[in-house]
């Protein structure tokens, strides 16, 4: 990989996509993340823990997975000249912009996955709450979701399977300090902020994100400006 | 192992020794109550062995059960026993809730709270003598939270039966009404544990760093990700708790001590998140913020627990009267208090309380007020008299009476009702917060704009000011302050003195007035037998027959006389004599078997009827004095004073060295609180008496200047309570001011007193250390982060560092507090032992 690709696509990178997308996923994945949790303060099992476990286990599934990308997409990437891969960062605009107008969602779902993610949280139901935590956590790649396909074509790009690990972490890291606070705020959430508020602010962000993109990356286009190498975190 | 301390007593040095834990000076043998373990006062004690007679009861009960391995097990000291054990008490809504458990499918349950758990030795006893009734199956205790829950099997076993034992063996059962919140020290302790495994995870990955892992090792980046990773999750997990308070302390104005942590705690994060973000590894201190939040975790859980677990020691919401039987044409029907209405004929059980002011409708009926309204003595009422609400019935008999006003309406409604407190901000610390924050956030003002100044570096002086604010270390604040006031917390339990309230010790430092109730706080509340040693004179046939007449009988003066009987050690609580026991009311009680009467009861009057003397309506006879006779023939004679509590006059008399003003506020007569105050070296003009309940509260709030320290037992100080900035209580079992007070304490001298204003004052020197280290440790490591010499290493070796020495300090100063308490507590004793007539 050329060191203006692994500038631009890199942990960095991936961890403002998570912390984008995470407004995304508290829509999405929040009301399963929020079901977890335990109703109040008499239960047996302790808030911190579930999140915990929830977010552990989705961190290693993604990690899992991002290394799995990362090692099957060596040989593509091999193949492609090094002329091409300089507009491979473009591929970051193309997403922050599919976020800000909600074009991941027409991204085709593979049913399958979501049949299997249905199945597990069926076999989940009834156990403890951490038992259900760990499983619901594990399967959330399962989830038919338009970001992460997205994060994980970067991570097809990674070079490497610890690349590619890095990448997915960082994105899984991204999302979880929002769905972490919708967990423990719920209510408050979904009193205060509504799912169309948070579709809005979702917008805003990808789109800033991708017109600093833009602008940043001018250079590769043959309009003068920095380099890729001279950005400070992309 | 041994040290020198000065004697409070005598100012002489005496060399120290550690007894049970415990440092006392090695001069004198000193000599620990058999069950409680408590030092020994009195000659008598030092006889017996014991320190009260509840103890020495116990103790038997414990040994007759074959339940010696508990002296093994439980602490060294132990709270003394409560002089309540004595007294039979009403568990009819025990069998009531497991006649419903039963009835319920599969196999019964119930859950209860217990008052009384102090250590790993209740439990076990509890669980023993669970598993000793017949048809227990399994018993879970929660020592935490003071409860447990109990499966049997039907019809074989009895709950109140069960409850009666534990309640002889000093452990109060009640309902558990809701199920209470997982204690947040319990929280706090999942949050520990997560914090701790996070913080163990980002070790992991930044140890490599530390040991030579250069940037370009395939792994670097991904061990700096997990590290993040990691100190994310223990920012969510426990740095939250503190974001949170620190916000909504914001919100309300106050500087809170979770102000500059979560400062520390915010700062160092994101300034790692940058660190890694922009590739700059001196800025990247993920391993400093794990650490960091475990730490404050840590220190914050201290805090809690202790003053968690004296509080759950209590039974909770157990104020008052809360059902009353009523005769309605239906027959004898239990109602809500609530519904009493006037001119209803209602029923109180023996040592069961008046719930509202009442007629008396049975013949002749005798009742102790004092703690209604201070007057020490038991009185005897006529049919028809006006008997005051909170009355306790003293008689062997059930005693039937006619309301006169609805719940509503009575003194005793008014008077158990729980005031709102306001919450206490201590200005002290506020200030040391308030100082803190802004030193460290001028600091790093300046040192910024001194390097962008000198440097014209933006990123370099974002570097430094980044380091200035995280290692500038609030863990003194943070973690120090909180462990000085559990260790003192935990210093004064193990002398039976337990903290309720987390805002105690601030308010304590304002103390200027100490403020006594006279009946059952300065004396003791049931009046003191004055020979006791003319029980031993007695036959065994006589003491038997003597232990038959007082035993379940509620009357102060057979309190007193069953607590001698059973400080001998020959006489056995369930000893039983064929005969009928049969009581005059007002005048005494008679035992008549095969052969003969025995009376026990006023000068005079030795068993015959009671038409044959005259009953006053306003008083006993003078005196508590009382004959025990044989057909008519009197062989014993027994007086009994309405004693003050041992070492009283020298415990106000350290107080008043301390510069506290003293004073007795008290309901009783003028003449008898005017005596007490000259006896205890307290000025007249400071003695008042003859006050109401709600004079005493006027009162308490006209002297008050946020520094009044109540202490008091009954009912009638209730209002006082609420207007005093500090409220004590020696009394836990009557279910009224030990649920509003800051403290309690067992056991039956005044030395809780001085002995908590001296846990204060060691606590403030240990505070002393801490601020001085802290700024002295805060001068050094900001002085190198200001220089530009700190670095992530630099940062990593010194928080621990500081945090081993901030704890250090605390340690030693516990130890030398801990002499110095022992040292007080004996100087008390032996003062005590030396001043007390055996």
């Amino acid at each position: 990989m050329s060191a203006e690709l692994a500038g631009i696509v890199g942990p960095g990178t991936a961890l403002l996509a998570g912390l984008v997308t995470s407004l995304h996923c508290a829509g999405m994945c929040g009301p399963l993340a929020c079901a977890l949790m335990p109703a109040g303060t008499r239960g047996d099992a302790d808030p911190q823990l579930v999140s915990s476990v929830y977010h552990s286990a989705r961190l290693f599934s993604y990690s899992v997975l991002g290394a799995v990308a990362g090692g099957v997409g060596r040989l593509p990437l091999w193949l492609i000249g090094e002329s091409f891969l300089r507009y491979l960062p473009w591929l970051l605009v193309i997403f922050f912009i599919a976020v800000a107008f909600r074009l991941d969602q027409r991204l085709p779902k593979p049913l399958v996955l979501a049949r299997a993610h249905f199945w597990l949280s069926g076999r989940l139901r009834g156990r403890s709450r951490l038992a259900a935590a760990a499983g619901v956590g594990f399967a959330t790649p399962l989830l038919p979701c338009g970001p992460l396909y997205f994060v994980l074509s970067l991570a097809f790009l990674a070079g490497s399977a610890v690349h590619g690990t890095e990448i997915l972490l960082a994105f899984g890291l991204g999302t979880v300090p929002l769905l972490w606070f919708a967990q423990h705020n719920y209510g408050w959430l979904r009193l205060k902020i509504g799912p169309v508020r948070l579709a809005r602010v979702q917008a805003y962000l990808a789109l800033g994100v991708a017109a600093v993109l833009i602008w940043r990356l001018r250079g590769t286009l043959g309009f003068g400006g920095p380099g890729v190498t001279d950005f400070a975190c992309f | 192992m041994s040290a020198t301390l000065p004697n409070l007593a005598d100012g002489v040095p005496r060399p120290m020794v550690r007894v049970r834990g415990l440092r006392a000076p090695q001069a004198g043998p000193v000599r620990h109550c058999l069950h409680c373990g408590v030092p020994l006062v009195s000659e008598t004690a030092h006889g017996s062995g014991f320190c009260c007679g509840g103890c020495a009861y116990v103790h038997r009960l414990v040994h007759d059960r074959g339940l010696d391995d508990y002296y093994k097990i439980r602490d060294a000291i132990v709270a003394p026993v409560d002089p309540s054990v004595f007294q039979a008490r009403d568990f009819t809504w025990l069998t009531e809730l497991q006649g419903a458990a039963e009835k319920a499918a599969g196999t019964p349950d119930l859950e209860l709270e217990v008052q009384g758990i102090s250590c790993a030795g209740c439990v076990w006893l509890i669980e023993r003598l669970f598993h000793q009734q017949p048809g227990a199956l399994a018993i879970e205790t929660d020592a935490q939270l003071g409860r447990f829950r109990l499966r049997w099997t039907k019809g074989e076993f009895h709950a109140g039966q069960f409850a009666q034992i534990l309640h002889s063996f000093n452990y109060l059962v009640g309902p558990s009404g809701e199920e209470p919140e997982v204690p947040e020290s319990r929280r706090l302790v999942r949050r520990i544990g997560l914090c701790a495994a996070f913080s163990m995870n980002v070790m992991l990955f930044t140890l490599p760093v530390y040991f030579g892992m250069t940037t370009d090792f395939a792994y670097a980046r991904l061990f700096g990700l997990l590290a993040m990773a990691f100190a994310t999750f223990s920012v969510l997990s426990g740095g939250i708790y503190f974001l949170n308070r620190a916000m909504r302390a914001l919100r309300e104005g106050v500087m809170h001590i979770d102000l500059p942590i979560a400062v520390g705690i915010a700062g160092a994060y994101l300034g790692s998140v940058y660190g890694w973000l922009s590739g700059r590894e001196q800025l990247i201190y993920f391993d400093f913020v794990s650490a960091f939040i475990l730490l404050m975790l840590t220190g914050r859980w201290a805090q809690i627990a202790a003053v968690e677990r004296n509080r759950h020691r209590l039974l909770r919401g157990r104020v008052g009267p809360r059902k009353v039987r009523i005769d309605s044409p239906q027959g004898v029907i239990e109602r809500a208090v609530e519904e009493l209405s006037v001119a209803d004929v209602f029923f109180v059980r023996p040592g069961e309380v008046v719930p509202v002011e009442a007629f008396l409708d049975s013949p002749n009926a005798t009742f102790g007020t004092a703690w209604i309204d201070g007057e020490s003595e038991a009185r005897a009422f006529r049919q028809g008299a006006r008997i005051p609400a909170g009355g306790i019935n003293l008689n062997r008999t059930e005693i039937s009476l006619r309301a006169a006003q609805p719940w509503s309406e009575s003194l005793l409604r008014q008077l158990l009702r729980s005031a709102q407190r306001d919450v206490h901000r201590d200005a002290r610390l506020e200030r040391i917060i308030r100082g803190y924050l802004i030193g460290i956030f001028l600091v790093a003002t300046v040192v910024g704009i001194g390097w962008w100044l000198a440097t014209h570096n933006a990123a370099r002086a974002w570097t430094v000011v980044t380091s200035v604010l995280v290692v500038s270390c609030p863990c003194a604040i943070g973690l120090a302050f909180p462990l000085a006031d559990e260790i003192a917390t935990l210093s004064l339990r193990r002398r039976g003195i337990f903290i309720r309230e987390n805002d105690l010790w601030p308010r304590l430092g304002r103390v200027r007035k100490v403020i006594f109730d006279k009946t059952g706080t300065l004396t003791l509340e049931h009046p003191v037998l004055q020979e006791p040693e003319l029980l031993t004179t007695l036959s065994p046939e006589a003491r038997d027959v003597l232990l038959m007449l007082v035993r379940d009988n509620p009357h102060p003066v057979c309190q007193s006389l069953f607590g001698a009987l059973l400080m001998i050690p020959s006489i056995s609580r369930n000893t039983a004599i064929p005969g009928d026991v049969s009581e005059e009311i007002g005048l005494g009680i008679i035992l008549q078997t095969d052969g003969a009467r025995w009376s026990l009861g006023r000068p005079g009057w030795r068993g015959t009827k009671s038409e044959a003397c005259d009953l006053s309506y306003s008083t006993a006879s003078p005196g508590s004095d009382a004959e025990f006779a044989r057909d008519g023939v009197v062989f014993a004679c027994f007086r009994f004073s309405d004693s003050v509590r041992p070492g009283a006059r020298e415990e106000i008399l350290a107080l008043q060295k301390r510069g506290l003003a003293t004073y007795i506020l008290s309901g009783d007569r003028k003449e008898k609180v005017v005596a007490m105050a000259a006896a205890l070296g307290i000025a007249s003009e400071n003695a008042v008496a003859g006050a109401t309940p709600l004079q005493k509260a006027g009162w308490v709030r006209a002297i008050d200047r946020h520094d009044t320290l109540m202490l008091g037992d009954g009912a009638n100080d209730s209002l006082a309570f609420d207007a005093a900035w500090v409220r004590g209580t020696p009394v836990i079992h009557r279910g009224v001011l030990e649920n509003k007070a800051d403290f309690y304490y067992l056991g039956q001298n005044l030395a809780a007193m001085r002995l908590l204003f001296e846990a204060d004052e060691r606590r403030r020197r240990i505070q002393c250390r801490l601020l001085f280290f802290s700024v002295t440790y805060n001068f050094i490591a900001v002085g190198l982060a200001a220089t530009g010499r700190m670095n992530p290493l630099i940062a990593a070796v010194l928080m621990p560092l500081s945090s081993l020495v901030t704890l250090g300090i605390v340690m030693g100063g516990t130890r030398q507090s801990d002499a110095g308490l022992s040292g007080a507590f004996a100087s008390v004793q032996s003062t005590v032992s030396a001043k007390l007539p055996d």
